[in-house]
């Protein structure tokens, strides 16, 4: 009997205390993280927060949904949510500026008297901060347990403690990762933009705030605050099987670490350098690939868009929107590579419960292949061409097929395609850049510091994607001042990315108009151009046109969780009088 | 007595200041607005085309608000909040028209949004509109709430009874019953 209600006691006893057995188990920062990060308690219930009478509970309540796995904060609209990390809120750290509005380009963190940790607990659980201000109803009153409470105290102190690996006061670590399978020319057309930036840069930089000798503007914060850094660029040529480099980034980082990687090329498969950075958490930043990695959970890794994958689901969009002229069968012709395998498998994916017959066809060989391939091929068929320039030329000695053949504007080389007219007549292509003219003039910029560096335009979309890798980096790495830490370069690139093309194209319009400078139509164009108001011009006419992007796409954009800038492409064929111009068939298509 | 003056004068100061914080920014301005909207096409999170305008003039009040799905401060209770109207206006939901406008077009699919309502509980008088950027922005112009980039949106609410182009637009954090209650004057 006694034992019986020992036992019941026991169990009591035991149970009352799970929720502490549970977090003893924990280490205080990993249960401080959880609640963090992923608003979940160490009792593995869901955090809750009340904002007035709406409950938010779990992620959504969680500190980072607001506050940024940084803990940087962030601003949305006119509201400002501050760092939270132990060097803000107890003013241990040596600097304390953070920029948040930029649309203000001064506007700074409010300073405040240091934390204590019960002065935490009374924002978490009253909200009320250091001053005694109410905060914005924005941040939620959160019930906490004391235990609670310390583990996340503990996670805030070390959360952005200190700057990120590859980072020292003075310098910044770059590295730029290029396959072994990259175009040579290609390679040495990225590495001259890149090197030269970096040299450019680094010519003007002055350290630790010396004022004297600088021979190039940097914003007020940069210049009293003294947080420009010499940039240092690895370059970390990949060699042997896809499998292997994993493990080669890994010996690269070990020897000299780099804060993010900058730029990059790849001739198929760039998947194991990105799953290096997932497993790094490294920033991998906007590299010039074909295929990006689309799948899976993407922190780390920022990129211009979706490769082929995007070209193949633009063509099934376009396809669809007009179901009268639907082909019958789609056969696709790529060689059996990554990049091939990849782009036929989302257009295979796309079309899949269309009813439309997909025939893939592999290249194995050269131009005999090639014609064996387009064999039997009929006005009822699509043909989808993942072919690069090389490949394509092989067309040259082929009659042109009847059937309606696209090429990948990527893989392709776009307007630069050099085949006989007689293919190019009815070739047509997915084209996932802003078109040749009318991108001249958000080009502007680009073209003059090419020009100014000595640098040939001989690959546009390329060296343009170099030039901005580089251009965007600096412009965030000057936002985030002293505040040089990984997690925070990527979340400022996901709220700055559009607003900084924004802004930059608003003030060079504005510029061009009190200076009333005009456009010519550039020399190399020598036909007729639409200028943004629909007036035909001739070449050598002045055209009043506003640019809309810096950059060879209409428009980039991310925001949280966001991994692809420009999200659309054309579909386009080649003019009828000179076969050289690209002609739209398509607004710009968004799938 | 310049002690005593001086004393009331700082608790006077002091008090106003604290008084000035010390008040949750929950402070909402109406105004009344007239808005001709474009007839600019858009699509539903089910995926069905629209005249935006034709749309939202069918007679019924109209609730609009702007969201953008991968936002994380505001648009969440700006959602939150519909919802809780959703729920709060019980059978009288069929006369209402609960309309939220994609400001970040090119990532905000059908298909996104579709996912973005489920997360709060939208029925069927609920839409999310999403199209071309060039449509929300001329949209976003329309109704004066476009402000260059998606994240720098601030909260607004429009209501509407009937056909018309007479808004009333309420700028700042509404809650369900702020909006009932217009609502229920209109």
């Amino acid at each position: 009997m006694l034992n019986f209600w020992l036992r019941i006691w026991l169990c009591l006893l035991v149970t009352a205390h799970l929720p502490t057995v549970a977090f003893a188990a924990m280490s205080d920062l990993e249960a401080g993280r959880r609640i963090y990060m992923e608003g979940v308690l160490p009792s593995d219930t869901l955090l809750k927060g009340f904002r007035g009478e709406d409950e938010v509970s779990g992620k959504q309540a969680a500190c980072a949904a607001c506050h940024r796995p940084s803990g940087m904060g962030s601003v949305e609209g006119d509201i400002q949510v501050p760092p939270i990390t132990g060097n803000y809120l107890y003013r241990t750290g040596d600097s304390l500026q953070v920029t948040m509005d930029p649309r203000s380009g001064k506007r700074f963190n409010i300073a405040h008297e240091p934390y204590t940790d019960a002065a935490v607990g009374k924002a978490i659980r009253e909200g009320v901060n250091i001053s005694d201000q109410h905060m914005n109803v924005l941040m939620p009153h959160y019930t906490l347990s004391n235990d609670e409470l310390r583990a996340v105290t503990v996670y805030l102190k070390q959360l952005s403690q200190h700057y990120s690996p590859g980072v020292t006061k003075d310098e910044v670590h770059f590295a730029t990762v290029i396959t072994p399978d990259a175009d040579p020319e290609k390679r040495r057309m990225l590495l001259r933009v890149l090197e030269r930036g970096f040299t450019q840069k680094n010519g003007s930089t002055m350290l630790g705030g010396k004022r004297s000798g600088r021979r190039h503007m940097v914003t007020a914060a940069e210049l009293v605050l003294g947080t420009e850094r010499k940039w240092v660029l690895h370059v970390w040529n990949l060699q042997g099987a896809p499998e292997t480099w994993q493990q080669q980034l890994q010996e690269f980082n070990q020897k000299e670490p780099v804060f993010a990687l900058l730029s990059g090329l790849s001739g198929t498969t760039w998947q194991p350098v990105h799953t290096f950075c997932e497993k790094s958490h490294i920033p991998c930043w906007l590299p010039t690939v074909d295929l990006p990695e689309d799948a899976g959970e993407n922190i780390y890794s920022i990129y211009f868009q979706r490769g082929v994958k995007l070209e193949a689901d633009v063509l099934a969009k376009f396809v669809a929107d007009e179901p009268q002229k639907a082909p019958k069968r789609i056969v696709q012709i790529y060689r059996a590579n990554a990049l091939g395998l990849g782009a036929s498998e989302e257009l295979s994916a796309a079309f899949k419960d269309s009813g439309t017959t997909i025939e893939n066809r592999t290249l194995t060989g050269d131009m005999p292949a090639l014609r064996k391939a387009l064999e039997g091929l009929g006005e009822q068929d699509l043909v989808m061409l993942w072919l690069s320039a090389t490949d394509l030329s092989m067309l040259n000695a082929i009659s042109p097929s009847k059937a309606n053949v696209y090429v990948s504007g990527r893989m392709s080389g776009g307007e630069k395609l050099a085949l006989v007219d007689n293919w190019k007549q009815n070739i047509k292509m997915i084209y996932p850049y802003e078109l040749p003219e009318k991108r001249q003039l958000n080009l502007n910029y680009f073209h003059s510091w090419m020009r100014f560096n000595q640098i040939p335009i001989e690959d546009e979309p390329l060296q343009a994607e170099a030039y901005f890798a580089l251009d965007f980096m600096s412009d965030t790495m000057t936002e985030m001042l002293d505040n040089v830490y990984r997690d925070y370069l990527l979340e400022r690139a996901e709220s700055m990315l559009s607003r900084n093309e924004t802004g930059k194209t608003e003030q060079r319009d504005r510029v061009r108009q009190v200076m009333r400078w005009s456009t010519r139509v550039p020399r190399t164009v020598k036909q007729e151009t639409t200028a943004s108001d629909g007036a035909v011009k001739q070449d050598g006419d002045t055209v009043q046109a506003l640019g809309k992007s810096t950059t060879i796409y209409p428009r980039m954009s991310l925001g949280i969780g966001q991994r692809f800038a420009s999200k659309g492409a054309y579909i386009v064929r080649f003019d009828d009088v000179t076969k050289n111009k690209l002609v739209p068939l398509s607004a710009w298509i968004v799938p | 007595m310049n002690k005593l003056f001086f004393v009331l004068l700082t608790s006077f100061l002091l008090f106003n200041s604290v008084g000035a914080f010390a008040k949750e920014t929950a402070d909402i301005k109406q105004s009344e607005v007239s808005i001709k909207l474009p007839n600019v096409q858009m699509i539903r999170q089910d995926g069905k085309k629209v005249q935006f305008a034709d749309d939202i003039n069918d007679g019924r009040v109209v609730v609009v608000s702007f969201i953008y799905t991968s936002c994380s401060a505001i648009c969440p209770m700006i959602s939150q909040t519909i919802a809780r109207l959703q729920g709060k206006l019980g059978a009288e939901i069929d006369k209402v028209h609960l309309v939220s406008i994609s400001l970040d077009p090119e990532h905000d699919t059908p298909k996104q949004l579709a996912a973005y309502a489920e997360k709060f509980h939208a029925g069927k008088s609920w839409q999310h509109y999403t199209g071309t950027e060039e449509a929300s922005i001329a949209i976003q112009k329309a109704m004066d709430v476009y402000r260059g980039d998606k994240m720098n949106h601030v909260p607004v609410t429009f209501l509407k009874a009937g056909k018309g182009d007479k808004w009333v637009r309420l700028d700042g954090f509404v809650t369900a019953d702020d909006i009932l209650r217009v609502v229920h004057d209109l």
